[in-house]
């Protein structure tokens, strides 16, 4: 009887604590950002959508034989030097899956993940992109 | 056809008039409330999650719930093929009815009340209790398996929780030997009864809580686990009434633990009424730091706290205070 009193007291007092930590809470500032005016800054390792430095590439394929998924196609044509010239970097943004991949086997450096993350867009055929024009101007 | 209105006449028709314009007020009055209560409830639950609530519409959201008001309004109305067309019809009406005939009792400050009833807590105690019974015909006339079995918890746990908050006022009573509300309140000049009848005051709030379906004891809709118990089938204008009569039922509730336990509008310089609400409106933060505090019952634990361990307890108090005032003579 005296222990079941006693009870009814300890768990009367936990419930006590479990309000303080609401109300802690409820004047502790938010967590949450009003997404479309406040917006998040991502890690510097984030991955984002795959970016090109076009100047940098050397079209040697080694990120098409990386891709798991077929959403990379690089297209060149041969100079006169016999030297491979870029001349279209196509981005299925549809299939790709973000493993970064590709990123890892460029010799150099010219194919890396940037910080994008609105990429939804209205129709399907908008998620295919030629990097070297959507890209132009990365260095 | 002409009619020739008699003097006794007249001032019936002043007199009845005058009680229109009354409760025309009063529903102004619940309405606002409520938006507002809906409003705050989800700016406290938001900040105890460490989120914000509504921020676009007005300032902070204020005016989000009137917004959600006419999105309610415009919907169409949904009525499924199998429903017992009356008592789906009249529920939502009976459920608001009934949280909405008790503040005719209400005293909201000195001579500030509509009919100043010599049984008011009778009275109050009386047509609150019929809620139950709009509740049921909701899920008896949704014709769906669900609503009904939702009815019936939530019937069974109001009927349960109702002996338990009877008895705790009964105690009050007996202190004060009058059921009029004015009397009770005058009471209190110089201890609220918060303090003289402190168990009381605990076994009227968790019954109210239980009265008023809110966590922990809102087993009856239960958003997390059942679809919405009673209210499944109804959308719309229909949906929100049911919402109207749970605030308005927990304005009430707390109004009725104001005037009994804290004093009603008495308080220090500022006018009665805004005592009163300040009161009032406390104890619903409560029950709803209450609700995004705490998890929910069991069916099994519900029925148990309330049969094996308020209506003892209540019972015991109410031992206590007749013992007192004996001893006091």
């Amino acid at each position: 009887m005296i222990k079941r009193i006693k009870r009814i007291f300890s768990d009367s007092f936990s419930l006590l604590q479990g309000l303080a930590v609401t109300a802690k809470y409820l004047f502790s500032p938010a967590v949450t950002l009003q997404y479309p005016t406040q917006r998040w800054t991502p890690p510097e390792r984030y991955r984002g959508r795959v970016a090109l430095r076009p100047k940098k590439c050397i079209s040697c394929q080694m990120c098409v034989r990386a891709c798991p998924n077929y959403s990379l196609e690089v297209k060149f044509s041969l100079g006169e030097d016999k030297k491979r010239k870029l001349s279209g970097f196509i981005y299925h943004l549809d299939t790709c899956l973000f493993c970064g991949l590709c990123v890892e086997p460029c010799p150099t450096a010219a194919i890396f993940m940037n910080q994008e993350y609105e990429l939804a867009v209205y129709e399907r055929k908008e998620l295919v992109m030629d990097l070297t024009e959507a890209d132009k101007n990365v260095e | 056809m002409m009619f020739k209105i008699s003097p006794e006449n007249w001032a019936f028709l002043i007199e009845f008039a005058w009680l229109c314009a009354k409760a025309a007020g009063l529903l102004g009055f619940v309405s606002l409330s409520v938006m507002f209560l809906i409003w705050w409830e989800r700016k406290v639950s938001a900040h105890i999650q460490s989120r914000l609530g509504p921020m676009r519409v007005g300032w902070h959201g204020c005016l989000q719930t009137i917004a959600d008001t006419i999105k309610l309004l415009l919907k169409e109305n949904i009525v499924a093929k199998d429903t017992d067309k009356v008592s789906f019809w009249l529920a939502p009406l009976v459920s608001f009815v009934a949280a909405f005939l008790p503040f005719a009792a209400i005293p909201f400050a000195k001579n500030l009340v509509v009919q100043d009833f010599g049984l008011g807590l009778l009275y109050i105690f009386a047509v609150s209790s019929l809620g139950v019974i709009g509740v049921f015909m909701a899920g008896w006339g949704s014709g769906n398996k669900y609503s009904l079995l939702g009815a019936m918890r939530a019937s069974a746990q109001i009927i349960s929780y109702e002996i338990p908050l009877v008895l705790s006022v009964l105690s009050i009573v007996m202190l004060t030997g009058s059921l009029n509300m004015t009397k009770i309140v005058e009471a209190q000049g110089q201890v609220w009864f918060a303090f003289s009848q402190p168990i009381a005051f605990l076994i009227y709030f968790i019954s109210a809580l239980a009265e008023t379906n809110r966590a922990p004891f809102d087993i009856s809709e239960a958003e997390s686990e059942l679809v919405a118990g009673f209210h499944t089938e109804y959308s719309g204008m229909k949906f929100s009434m049911f919402f109207l009569a749970e605030y308005t039922n927990m304005f009430v509730v707390s109004a009725i633990a104001a005037t009994l336990f804290l004093g009603g509008w008495q308080g220090p310089f500022l006018p009665g009424i805004f005592w009163f609400l300040a009161k009032v409106y406390f104890l619903i933060f409560l029950m709803m730091w209450i609700r995004w505090t705490f998890p929910r019952f069991r069916v099994d634990q519900l029925m148990n706290f309330a049969w094996k361990f308020l209506v003892p307890l209540a019972f015991l108090n109410i031992l206590a205070t007749a013992l007192f005032l004996v001893l006091k003579k």
